[in-house]
């Protein structure tokens, strides 16, 4: 062993040491207990906690309110999700030449920077039976009441489309970028139009970009919140057919009229919703492997 | 050795004394103490609070240290408690407290309080604070545990300026009620003004329907009855038939399901929509006030009667008030403050600065709430809690079982018997998990 790599040797853990302190402290320990909280009933600060096995687990299986909630989550992710990635290839394809595409580019991400807070209580007024969208879509017979039960959650999806679309527009977009003109150039000159040009050049070329910004739709998708929660839940919690995973987590625990303090089942919901993103994530990295093109 | 071990008792005796000092509360020579809010700078009941407790200060030398949290005090103050050091006082929605703070055995049971004399008076606090307004919130061994300072209760709005007939002569009984909506209806109005989206004001008619039939207490049964027999009482039936005269009847505002809170209270109270109606919490002549048409007069009669119903004297009163956490270390001095604040001039300002009732039948409501405080004294002791308390003993059933029925109820998805059906199901089915 030579001294460099004694020496090597002997920092190792005082550099790693701080960092992987803190992981633990702030990431693995809460993880923990977590899953340790969600095999109890528990009301939170100041009540015992009372060991139930798997009871929560086992109730999450009965619970209608859950089932919906995770089925609207899966919605979420699968509806939106094809939206998303179908208008951010569109967006790839068309703005690739254009010469103002910084500017487009900049006005799709500009919802995803505004507090997602402000767009919720904004569609709210705009959405209203005799709001400005109807207003404008009554001439061609295409307004309805937007916000009723029964469209609710359609104007959810709509508008998750609207605020995300941008951010993964940019995603992809830088991943375009890097790719060298020649090949554009080439596949123009052999006659390929532009969408052979995106599926031969475009596509393979930003394999891992598309990879990473599918695993970051997955997760964040899952994770939605304060979009649903400002949209319908500013005066009283979400109705049913707006629920998701996280919404329902927030009602059984601290939130809404009705707090229900089951902390424990909500911790739950919690590791439910890690052990399904990490099932999709790694289902997903599986299915899009490739063998990296290099250039 | 010998010597050693007296000398270490000792000091073990004078370490436990001097830890029994610092968190003693029973000498009642507290010379501060904490007090955390519900209340934002710059509202109206935190002026009065604060002027109060200036006043406090100077009188009794006992320094306030006073935090503003806002509405979510009581989650800090859980915190807190958790970790052995909460404040010496807090206050909100009574309900709210016995969720939050009540379940967890977390607050000290307050009857000296109750037979404190208030400061400045002869009266005890018990003589001044009707009894009916705390049975709800007492401990494990049967204190109460709140000592309110407002009165909140849902009662029926509308403009005496524009329908002066409904001040001078309201309908009393559920027909007479619904002849008034039939003639309303005639000059083409919809008269009942409601945010459908917020399901807890849906939720007001059916709820009220319910006590009107069935009594105070049937609803928190029912909801906590896991056989789900207790919805077999006629009494359900007979109010969602009645709830249902309303929905099916063309009486509700149009689109009150497709509009987001507080579209259709400012609508109503502008005058922007056909409506005269709104049952609402007593929150709404200063909710809805800004929005009012020039010479809105906010006035307010009971919710109707029903035939053979068993709650036809009921009221709806929720409290705000205060509440000591457990473990408080300057509890005596929090007990003081109560007894100060409670005195008829500082408690009027309540009254008088921020257009709220008091639960002092001595001191004057506000004029938009002179109704309400009529309808509150005859009912007695009758008073029930929004939802008829049925969501702080049953929060769970409240919000996967009775919100989303009665949504789908306001939205035409169930009849009045499909309405009971669904929530003798649902109750079973929650029961059993």
């Amino acid at each position: 062993m030579t001294a460099l790599s004694r020496a090597r040797r002997r920092l190792y853990w005082p550099f790693v040491a701080p960092a992987t302190l803190i992981y633990v402290a702030f990431f693995v320990g809460p993880a923990i207990a977590s899953i340790w909280i969600s095999l109890h009933k528990w009301r939170g600060a100041g009540d015992e906690m009372d060991f139930t096995g798997a009871a929560n687990y086992k109730r999450l299986l009965e619970d209608d309110a859950f089932k919906d909630s995770f089925a609207n989550s899966l919605k979420i992710l699968v509806i939106c999700g094809v939206f998303i990635f179908a208008l951010a290839f569109l967006m790839t394809i068309v703005l690739r030449e254009m010469k103002s595409r910084k500017t487009v580019r900049a006005l799709l991400f500009f919802p995803y920077i505004v507090s997602p807070v402000a767009i919720g209580v904004g569609l709210g007024l705009l959405l209203d039976p005799s709001g400005v969208v109807n207003g404008v879509l009554e001439p061609v017979g295409l307004n309805r009441s937007w916000l009723a039960p029964d469209h609710i959650f359609a104007t959810i999806l709509i508008g998750i489309i609207w605020v995300t679309t941008g951010f993964y527009v940019t995603l992809l977009m830088a991943g375009q970028e890097r790719i060298p003109a020649y090949f554009y150039e080439d596949a123009t000159l052999a006659g390929a139009n532009r969408w052979r040009q995106f599926w031969h050049v475009t596509l393979p070329m930003s394999w891992d970009i598309v990879t990473v910004a599918a695993v970051l739709w997955v997760i964040n998708s899952l994770k939605i919140f304060e979009f649903i929660y400002a949209f319908t839940g500013t005066g009283d919690s979400p109705p049913s057919e707006a629920r998701t995973i996280p919404i329902y987590q927030f009602l059984m625990t601290t939130g809404g009229r009705n707090p229900a303090y089951a902390l424990g089942y909500g911790c739950a919901m919690g590791v439910v919703m890690i052990a399904l993103v990490t099932v999709l994530v790694v289902g997903l990295r599986r299915v899009m492997r490739r063998e990296a093109v290099h250039f | 050795m010998r010597v050693r071990n007296i000398v270490a008792i000792a000091a073990v005796a004078a370490l436990a004394l001097s830890g029994c000092g610092s968190s003693d509360s029973g000498s009642g020579g507290d010379k501060e103490l904490t007090y955390w809010s519900m209340w934002k700078p710059g509202e109206d009941q935190q002026k009065v609070l604060q002027s109060a407790i200036e006043g406090f200060e100077k009188s009794t030398g006992i320094k306030v240290k006073v935090q503003w949290s806002g509405r979510d005090v009581l989650k800090q103050v859980a915190a807190r408690l958790n970790a052995g050091d909460p404040p010496d006082l807090t206050d909100q929605d009574a309900g709210a407290i016995s969720g939050n703070l009540g379940k967890v055995d977390g607050v000290t049971g307050l009857s000296d309080v109750y037979s404190m004399t208030i400061e400045g008076e002869s009266k005890k606090v018990s003589e001044v604070i009707p009894e009916g307004l705390v049975k709800a919130y007492k401990t494990k061994d049967g204190q109460p545990f709140v000592v309110p300072y407002e009165v909140i209760g849902s009662t029926m709005w509308f403009n005496a300026a524009a329908n002066p007939e409904l001040a001078t002569n309201p309908p009393k009984t559920w027909a007479e009620f619904i002849t008034v909506l039939d003639g309303l209806k005639a000059k083409g109005r919809t008269p009942i003004a409601l945010d459908g989206d917020i399901k807890f004001y849906d939720a007001y008619w059916t709820t009220w329907s319910i006590i009107r039939h069935g009594g105070i207490g049937l609803l928190p049964k029912a909801a906590t009855d896991k056989t789900g027999a207790t919805f077999d009482d006629p009494a359900f039936l007979k109010a969602a038939k009645d709830v249902e005269q309303l929905i099916k009847g063309g009486y509700l505002v149009k689109d009150f399901n497709g509009t987001k809170w507080p579209a259709q209270q400012n609508a109503w109270a502008g005058g922007k929509t056909p409506t005269d109606l709104l049952l609402m919490g007593t929150w709404a002549p200063s909710e809805t006030g800004p929005q009012a048409a020039s010479g809105f007069k906010h006035r307010s009669f009971p919710f109707p009667t029903v035939e053979g119903g068993k709650g036809n004297k009921a009221a709806e009163a929720g409290v705000i008030g205060f509440a000591i956490p457990k473990k408080a270390k300057n509890a005596d001095a929090a007990k003081k403050f109560i007894a100060y604040f409670l005195n008829k001039e500082r408690l009027a300002k309540i009254a008088t600065d921020a257009k709220n009732l008091t639960p002092r039948s001595d001191v004057a409501a506000p004029a938009e709430l002179a109704d309400y405080q009529k309808e509150v004294s005859a009912a007695g002791s009758d008073l029930f809690l929004p939802y008829d308390d049925a969501s702080a003993i049953a929060p769970e059933w409240a919000t996967n079982v009775w919100e989303p029925a009665n949504a789908d109820f306001f939205n035409g998805k169930l009849d009045a018997a499909g309405f009971v059906k669904r929530l003798k199901d649902e109750t079973i089915k929650l029961g059993k998990q």
